[in-house]
């Protein structure tokens, strides 16, 4: 079939961009990922698991993949800083030193752009970098794999616990050419070690781009790790991303995604149940407006016996503005006593807003719980009388209505710089939407 | 120019008739009490008044203070000092009992030329209204009337009334589903609001609300219409021999007799 799409030109920009990209060791691997990409293609509707999603935008346009030599245009990136946590910038793909920090860190920690990770610590990255997270029947995470630049390493030994918060922040400047980035971030957490991660996405207002990362996760055992992902890219831009979780005996994942920006976004989430006793929670969901279109996709793995998860997902929808939820819970055979619930619920603030919710359940096995529920639905107008009955006017009231109901995915962060930073997004977005 | 003057109000539901001329003339300071069997159309006076969506007048005017009432959307009517206590309070999951006060007393404030009260001050405020009505300081943390029992539902109503201090209260069922204890705070709450600039409609069933709220006057609504209007001695006929009195029959489910 004669390909309409941008196929070739990538894989022609793979064999320009080669030689620059960091990581001799890791050529090989690039290889076989970019030959994975260039046999399987972008994931079309006719995929299952992409029915609701389609990539037509992205791969009908042109991107570069680097902006080697992008000067900082003096954007002004503070607000997005998480007060406290140590932080690493990726400015237009490439690590920003200068708009780095991190302090000192307990002995033993990894914690460095991959960048640098890559060309110095090839023993630590080796056996988790590009082993976590399969490119088999994952194309998009092929061609962030063969393209490997930048992003974050995290290595923690056993017993480390991180007191602060790490912040991943990726901001993209560029307006002259449409860039794809595909940043990559490795969590290795070492037995009873625990950690937050924030991954925090933008741009300027007038950078159109197309992020495609993937996050890589592997817990040991009694392991804890805390996510954080706020995606505010600008709104011509495109976001795919992955973040793959492996679970070891009694680790425990925790996880809130909230987007807000981007044209087209999509945010897959897999966790891989490989010890009893582990646990996950996987929380987000989108605000949205306009022609913007949002993808949740979740996969929750279940192997062994005595492991749960918890899904909460929550969308808002303007305009004509679409939401995806798949929501997946595998039950292997062996996995006895799992527990699972799911909740996907539906705000749509315009008739021309649609949301799709597909629960997926797939159980292999008998003595198991597996909860999961789908709505759909509008504001409830008896609360908003409600509301102006008491003297607020319409707009306010139905912003508090519109909170309460996007708070329940907030509420699962601790109150303080974690849930005020996801927060902003949520009153950027509210705040845009007043007197449109 | 009277306080409040309703003349010849029609009002239609999905096209069908629920008030079939209501005319009801209020003072300042007055307290009425409206009585009426189930679907005599109280709850949609109650409603009309106070500016909810759905509701068509066909016929007739309402004039607060000389306005037209009805022009006015509902928060500007709740600004202008309207108040509706609600049979059914609305729960609203995720939004704190505190945060919709605060919002909702800053919001009639900037509407009535005053400032914001800051955190601080406005705590102090929603604790001083509490005490009238026996408030538990926790129930203002809660999500608004969620998990509240019933009489907390109607407590909260009135300690949102004292918040808001309006100069029109519309009480629509009160006292309903309320044991003894909690209709006397209730209507000890109600009478300490009751000043001579602040009017009251009282919508009940029971002359035993009326026994603490002593009204003015008394009105009774059948099929969208006053059939009959006086002064409190009329509720306590109404007690004594039913509705059949007034050539209303009892409608099945109705509490009043
Ligand atoms: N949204 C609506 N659609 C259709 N009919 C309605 C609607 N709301 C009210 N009605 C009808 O209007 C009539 C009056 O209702 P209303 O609630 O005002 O009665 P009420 O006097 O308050 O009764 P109750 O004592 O039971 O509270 C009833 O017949 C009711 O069924
Ligand atoms: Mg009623």
């Amino acid at each position: 079939m004669a390909k309409s799409d941008n196929t070739a030109e990538i894989l022609k920009s793979f064999e320009q961009a080669r030689e620059s990209l960091p990581g001799i060791w890791l050529a090989e691997t690039r290889t076989d990922a970019i030959s994975r990409f260039g046999e399987a293609g972008f994931p079309t509707p006719r995929d299952e698991s992409w029915k609701y999603t389609n990539l037509r935008p992205i791969t009908r346009s042109m991107f570069y993949p680097f902006a080697a030599v992008t000067p900082s245009n003096g954007a002004e990136w503070s607000h997005l800083f998480v007060s406290g946590a140590d932080r690493i910038v990726i400015r237009n793909g490439a690590y920003d030193a200068n708009l780095s920090s991190v302090g000192d860190l307990p002995n033993g920690v990894v914690l460095r752009p991959l960048s640098v990770a890559l060309e110095t610590g090839q023993v630590q990255l080796e056996g988790a970098l590009a082993r976590i997270a399969a490119v088999d029947d994952a194309p998009l995470v092929a061609l962030n794999t063969a393209f490997i630049r930048d992003g974050l390493a995290l290595i923690l030994p056993k017993g480390v616990k991180l007191d602060r918060p790490v912040q991943v922040l990726h901001v993209v400047e560029c307006s002259e050419v449409q860039l794809a980035l595909h940043p990559r971030s490795l969590i290795v957490a070492g037995d009873n070690s625990s950690a937050t991660v924030i991954e925090t996405f933008a741009g300027t207002d007038d950078a159109a781009y197309w992020t495609n990362a993937v996050t890589e996760t592997r817990l040991g055992k009694n392991a804890s790790i805390r996510l954080v992902k706020r995606q505010s890219e600008t709104i011509g831009a495109y976001h795919t991303a992955l973040c793959q979780v492996s679970l070891d005996r009694d680790a425990r994942f925790f996880s809130v995604a909230l987007a807000a920006g981007a044209a087209l976004s999509r945010n897959e989430t897999k966790v891989s149940f490989n010890g009893a006793g582990a646990d996950c929670t996987l929380a987000g969901g989108a605000l949205l407006r306009r022609r913007q279109h949002a993808d949740n996709t979740t996969e929750a793995d279940h192997r062994v016996a005595y492991t749960t998860s918890n899904q909460v997902f929550r969308n808002v929808l303007d305009d004509q503005s679409r939401s995806v939820f798949q929501g997946g819970v595998i039950v292997q055979q062996d996995a006895q006593k799992t527990d699972s619930s799911q909740s996907n619920r539906n705000l749509l603030l315009s008739p021309g807003a649609h949301a799709d919710a597909k629960p997926e359940l797939r159980i292999f096995a008998d003595d198991v719980k597996c909860a999961h529920g789908a709505t759909v639905g509008d504001l409830d107008r008896e609360a908003l009388f409600y509301l102006q009955s008491r003297g607020i006017p319409v707009g306010r009231a139905k912003a508090l209505l519109i909170e309460a109901f996007i708070g329940e995915v907030l509420e699962k962060l601790p109150e303080g710089v974690l849930r005020d930073h996801v927060g902003d997004a949520v009153s950027g977005w509210m705040d845009a939407g007043e007197g449109a | 120019m009277s306080f409040l003057s309703v003349k010849n109000l029609h009002v239609s539901v999905d096209g069908k008739e629920i008030l079939r001329g209501i005319d009801l003339e209020l003072g300042e300071g007055e307290v009425h009490a409206v009585m009426g069997p189930n679907g005599s159309g109280k709850s949609t006076l109650s409603y009309v008044l106070s500016g909810r969506e759905g509701y068509d007048v066909t016929d007739g005017e309402v004039l607060f203070r000389g306005e037209n009432l009805l022009e006015m959307e509902p928060h500007e009517r709740a600004a202008a000092g309207v108040y509706l206590a609600f049979q059914y309070p609305v729960e609203i999951p995720g939004v704190s009992n505190l945060t919709f006060l605060k919002t909702a007393v800053n919001a009639v404030r900037a509407r009535r030329g005053q400032e914001d009260l800051d955190a601080i001050n406005f705590l102090k405020y929603a604790r001083e209204k509490g005490e009238i009505l026996e408030m538990k300081d926790e129930l203002l943390k809660r999500p608004v009337n969620v998990g509240f029992s019933g009489g907390e539902k109607k407590r909260n109503e009135i300690f949102q009334m004292a918040m808001l201090e309006p100069s029109l209260a519309i009480l629509d069922e009160t006292d309903s589903g309320l044991d003894i204890d909690a209709l006397r705070i209730v209507s000890e709450g109600v009478n300490k609001l009751r000043t001579p600039d602040r009017s009251m409609i009282v919508i009940t069933h029971y002359q035993r609300l009326l026994d603490h709220i002593v009204p003015d006057f008394v009105h009774v609504l059948a099929k969208g219409k006053f059939v009959a209007n006086g002064g409190k001695e009329l509720a306590l006929e109404l007690e004594k021999e039913g509705y059949a009195k007034f050539g209303i029959e009892d409608e099945a489910g109705s509490e009043a007799a």
